[in-house]
C-alpha cells in the first residue's frame, strides 16, 4: 500500500493515543505557559467587581456535568468575589443538573465567607419551566419560584434578603453558567430585552463565538468563554486553580490537532499528485 | 373536531402569550401567569412521569425477554429506583449529602466522561475531513489554525500577534457570519412558529 | 436622537404608553413588523390556496438525500436512527423536526424498513410516538408499528448522547437523520455515526453545532433550511408559499441594515452623532 494511503488511513485509535499522551503530559510536567488576555472576560470581572456591597447578584447554573472543567473555576472565582464584596448572592438553575452542581460548588464557599443563609446567600432552586419562570418573575418572583419556596422548600417570605427582591428588576445582574439551551439567549430575550437587566455569561468554548456576538452587540455585559476565559479570570482574581492548570493540556491538544491537520493534508496532496484522489 | 379543536387551542393560547408581551393588560397577564404557565408546568411535569414510565416499560420488556444486554437494563432500573427512593425519602431530598454523593459519583462523572470524548472525536474528525480541497477549504484550514493557536497559551508564547489575529478573525469574519445566519434563523423560526400557530403546519398533531 | 424624530417620538408616546410595552424602545417597531410579517404570510397562504403562482424553492441537497438515505438503509436491511434533537416543544427546531419525522416515518412504513427514534425530552416523546404511529396508519400498516422503537432515553444531555451512540453500534444503523436542536453532543453523534459506517443527514439552526455537522456528516442543512424541510419534503404548495415570506423578511432587514450603515457612514463624515435609521426604529 502506498505510504500516503497508509498515512490517510491511520487507525483512529492511534490518533486517540497520541492525543491522550499529549494532553496528559502537561498534567505531570506543567509547562507554565502564559494565559492570554480576553476582553469579554475582563468585562465580566470588572462588572462584578464594580457592583457595590448589597447588590443583588443572581447566578444561574444552566449547565450539565459537561461544564465542570470550563465553568466550575469561573463559578468559584465569581462567588468568592461576590462574597468578598458583600453582594447578596442568589443561586438558581434552569437545568436540573445545574441545581445540584450549583449547590455543591457554592455552599462550601458560602461557608468559607461565613455567609448566612437567607441574609446574604440563598438558593432559589431548579425552575422546571424556564419560559414560565422568566415570564412570571418579571412581575412576581415569589410566584415564579415554585410558588414562593426556596430550594429547601422554605417560604421565600421568611428570608430577610428576599424582602426587597420581589421581581426581576430587583436584581442588579444575572450571570448564566451555561452549556446549552436554555441559557443566555433566553435570559437576554426575556429579562434584558424587556427589563433591561444586565446579563453576564460563562459558557463552554463551543458557544463562545455566539456569546462573543452578543457581547459585541452589547446584549451581554461580559462573557467568560471556555477554559481560556476561566484561566484568565483566575489570573485576574489571583486565585490560580484547575483552569490555569488545564491550559497547558489544552495547548498541547490544539497543537496535536494542528499536526493531524498537516499530516492528513500531506497524505491528501500526495494522493492527489499520484492520481489516487480527485 | 379532532383536528379543529387542537388547532383552535394552539391559536388562542399562542395569541394570548404573544399579546401578553406586546400589550399592557392585567387580564392577559393574569391569564398567562395564573392559567397558561401553570398548565405548561403541569404538562411538563406529567411528561417527565410519562418519560420515566416509557423508560421502565422498554427496559422492563428487555429484562423480561432477556434480550441482548439485558443486564444493562437491570443496572438502569436499579439506578433509577435508587435515586428516586433516596430523593423522596431522605431528609433534604435531592439536596441531601447522600443523594449528592450518588449523583456526583455517577451522573456527573458519567456526563463529564462522555463530554470528554469530544476531544478525541474532534481529533479524528479533523484528521479525516479537513482537507485543503479548494481555496475556500484552505482559507478555512488556515483560519482554524490561527484561531486554535491564538486562543491558547502556546499561541501567546509563540507570538503576541497570534491572539490578535485570532481576535481579528473572530471579530471581522466569524461574528458577521454568525449574525447573518442568526438573522435568517430568527426569521425562519418566526415563520415556523406562525405556521404552527395558524395551523398551516400540523407536524405536532401527527399530520 | 435626531431632533425631528425626537418630536415625533414625544408626540406619539402618550398615545401608546398606556397599552403598548416599550420593550427598550423597540416595542412599536417589533409590533408593526410582526403584523406585516404575519399578514404577508397569510396573504401568501391565501394566494397558494387560490391556485396562484408561488416562487420555486431552490434545490436543497440535504433534503433530497433523505429519501436516498432511507432507501439505502432499506436495501442494507439495517435500521435508520432518527433524533429530534435535545430541544423541547418551545424550540422551533423541534417543531420543524416533527415534519421531517412524519415524512421519514412514512417512507420507513412504505418500505417495511425499521426506524429507531431516540428522544431526550419527555414532552417530545408522546408527539414523536403519535407522528410515527400516524405514519404507519396512513400507509395502511398499523400492525407494523413497534412501540419500543420510539424511545425516551434520558433527560441528561450526555447520557442521551451515550445512549444514542450505544444504540447506533448495537443495532448497526445504516443511516442517521439528525434534525432538531443540538448542542455539544452533535459531534459525538456525527463522529460515532461515521465510525459505524452510517450515512448521515443533519439539520440544526444552532450556529455553534453546524460546523461539526458539516465536517462529519454526509449532508447538512445550514441555518433556516431546517424550517423549510417540512414544506420541501411534502411539496405542499401552501407551506412552500410561506417560505418566500421568510426571504422577504431577510430582504427587508438587509435594506434596513444597508440604510443604517449608510446613515452611520454619512454621519461620521459630517460629524452628526445620531443615526436616522436607528432613531426611526426606536420611536417607541
Amino acid at each position: 500500500m502506498p505510504w500516503y494511503k497508509r498515512l490517510m488511513g491511520i487507525d483512529r485509535r492511534i490518533l486517540y493515543i497520541i492525543l491522550a499522551i499529549g494532553i496528559s503530559f502537561p498534567m505531570f510536567s506543567p509547562m507554565g505557559l502564559p494565559i492570554p488576555a480576553d476582553v469579554a472576560t475582563q468585562a465580566t470581572w470588572d462588572f462584578i467587581s464594580n457592583l457595590p456591597a448589597g447588590s443583588n447578584v443572581l447566578y444561574s447554573f444552566d449547565l450539565s456535568a459537561s461544564g465542570l472543567t470550563e465553568l466550575k473555576p469561573t463559578a468559584l472565582v465569581l462567588a468568592r468575589r461576590s462574597f468578598e464584596l458583600g453582594h447578596n448572592v442568589f443561586i438558581m438553575a434552569l437545568w436540573a443538573e445545574g441545581n445540584n452542581l450549583g449547590a455543591i460548588w457554592i455552599d462550601p464557599i458560602a461557608a468559607e465567607y461565613n455567609a448566612v443563609y437567607g441574609v446574604n446567600y440563598i438558593k432559589l432552586g431548579f425552575m422546571v419551566n424556564p419560559q414560565a419562570f422568566l415570564e412570571q418573575s418579571r412581575t412576581d418572583l415569589y410566584g415564579a419560584c415554585s410558588g414562593g419556596i426556596d430550594a429547601n422548600g422554605d417560604p421565600l417570605s421568611s428570608f430577610p434578603m428576599m424582602k426587597n427582591v420581589t421581581k426581576a428588576k430587583d436584581f442588579d445582574v444575572v450571570m448564566s453558567y451555561n452549556t446549552g439551551d436554555p441559557g443566555p439567549t433566553i435570559w437576554i430575550q426575556q429579562w434584558y430585552a424587556t427589563e433591561n437587566i444586565p446579563q453576564l455569561s460563562s459558557c463552554t468554548a463551543v458557544s463562545t463565538p455566539t456569546m462573543e456576538n452578543y457581547f459585541q452587540a452589547g446584549l451581554l455585559k461580559g462573557n467568560v468563554g471556555g477554559l481560556a476565559g476561566a484561566a484568565y479570570i483566575e489570573k485576574l482574581s489571583g486565585q490560580l486553580g484547575t483552569a490555569t492548570g488545564g491550559m497547558d493540556s489544552q495547548s498541547m491538544g490544539h497543537v496535536i490537532i494542528i499536526l493531524f491537520l498537516i499530516l492528513g493534508n500531506i497524505g491528501y496532496f500526495a494522493a492527489r499528485k499520484a492520481g489516487a484522489v480527485k | 373536531m379532532r383536528r379543529t379543536l387542537p388547532m383552535i387551542i394552539t391559536l388562542v393560547t399562542g395569541l394570548i402569550v404573544i399579546f401578553n408581551d406586546i400589550f399592557i393588560s392585567p387580564a392577559f397577564n393574569t391569564l398567562v401567569q395564573t392559567y397558561l404557565i401553570r398548565s405548561q408546568t403541569l404538562s411538563i411535569a406529567t411528561a417527565y412521569a410519562l418519560g420515566g414510565m416509557s423508560l421502565m416499560r422498554v427496559h422492563g420488556h428487555r429484562i423480561a425477554r432477556k434480550r441482548d444486554g439485558w443486564m444493562n437494563s437491570v443496572v438502569l432500573i436499579a439506578g433509577f429506583a435508587l435515586l428516586m427512593v433516596l430523593g423522596v425519602t431522605l431528609p433534604g431530598g435531592h439536596n441531601s449529602v447522600t443523594y449528592n454523593w450518588f449523583y456526583q459519583n455517577t451522573a456527573v462523572a458519567g456526563g463529564a466522561t462522555v463530554f470528554s470524548l469530544l476531544c478525541f472525536y474532534i481529533g479524528s474528525a479533523a484528521y479525516r475531513a479537513f482537507r485543503a480541497r479548494s481555496l475556500e477549504a484552505t482559507a478555512l484550514l488556515l483560519s482554524a489554525c490561527f484561531v486554535m493557536l491564538g486562543g491558547t497559551s502556546i499561541g501567546s508564547a509563540i507570538s503576541p500577534a497570534l491572539p490578535q489575529i485570532k481576535v481579528w478573525i473572530m471579530s471581522y469574519f466569524n461574528t458577521p457570519v454568525i449574525r447573518a445566519v442568526s438573522l435568517g434563523v430568527s426569521l425562519g423560526a418566526f415563520a415556523q412558529g406562525a405556521r404552527n400557530l395558524f395551523g398551516i403546519e400540523r407536524g405536532y398533531m401527527a399530520e | 436622537m435626531t431632533p425631528f424624530i425626537q418630536n415625533i417620538a414625544d408626540s406619539i408616546k402618550p398615545f401608546f404608553s398606556g397599552w403598548l410595552y416599550s420593550n427598550g424602545n423597540l416595542g412599536l417597531t417589533c409590533t408593526v413588523f410582526l403584523i406585516i410579517y404575519v399578514a404577508a404570510l397569510l396573504l401568501m397562504v391565501k394566494q397558494a390556496r387560490a391556485g396562484g403562482t408561488i416562487p420555486k424553492v431552490r434545490r436543497i441537497a440535504g433534503l433530497d438525500a433523505v429519501d436516498e438515505v432511507v432507501g439505502r438503509a432499506t436495501e442494507m436491511g439495517r435500521p435508520v436512527l432518527y433524533s429530534p434533537g435535545i430541544g423541547d416543544l418551545t424550540s422551533a427546531d423541534t417543531l420543524a423536526s416533527f415534519n421531517v419525522l412524519g415524512h421519514v416515518a412514512k417512507l420507513i412504513a412504505k418500505y417495511d424498513a425499521r426506524m429507531i427514534v431516540c428522544n431526550r425530552t419527555p414532552s417530545v416523546q408522546p408527539i414523536t410516538e403519535s407522528v410515527v404511529r400516524a405514519a404507519y396508519f396512513e400507509v395502511g400498516k398499523p400492525d407494523a408499528y413497534r412501540e419500543e422503537d420510539v424511545r425516551f432515553l434520558t433527560n441528561d444531555q450526555f447520557g442521551y448522547a451515550a445512549g444514542v451512540v450505544g444504540i447506533m453500534n448495537r443495532e448497526g444503523v445504516a443511516a442517521l437523520v439528525l434534525v432538531g436542536l443540538f448542542y455539544a453532543e452533535s459531534l459525538i453523534f456525527a463522529e460515532a455515526g461515521n465510525q459505524a459506517g452510517a450515512i448521515q443527514v443533519a439539520a440544526t439552526s444552532s450556529t455553534s453545532q453546524t460546523p461539526f455537522f458539516i465536517v462529519a456528516c454526509d449532508y447538512c442543512l445550514i441555518g433556516e433550511e431546517i424550517y423549510v424541510a417540512g414544506a420541501y419534503l411534502g411539496q405542499d404548495r401552501v407551506r412552500l408559499a410561506t417560505i418566500v415570506v421568510q426571504d422577504w423578511g431577510k430582504q427587508f432587514t438587509l435594506i434596513v441594515i444597508v440604510l443604517g450603515v449608510l446613515a452611520a457612514t454619512i454621519g461620521s463624515f459630517t460629524g452628526v452623532k445620531t443615526n436616522v435609521i436607528i432613531d426611526l426604529l426606536k420611536l417607541y
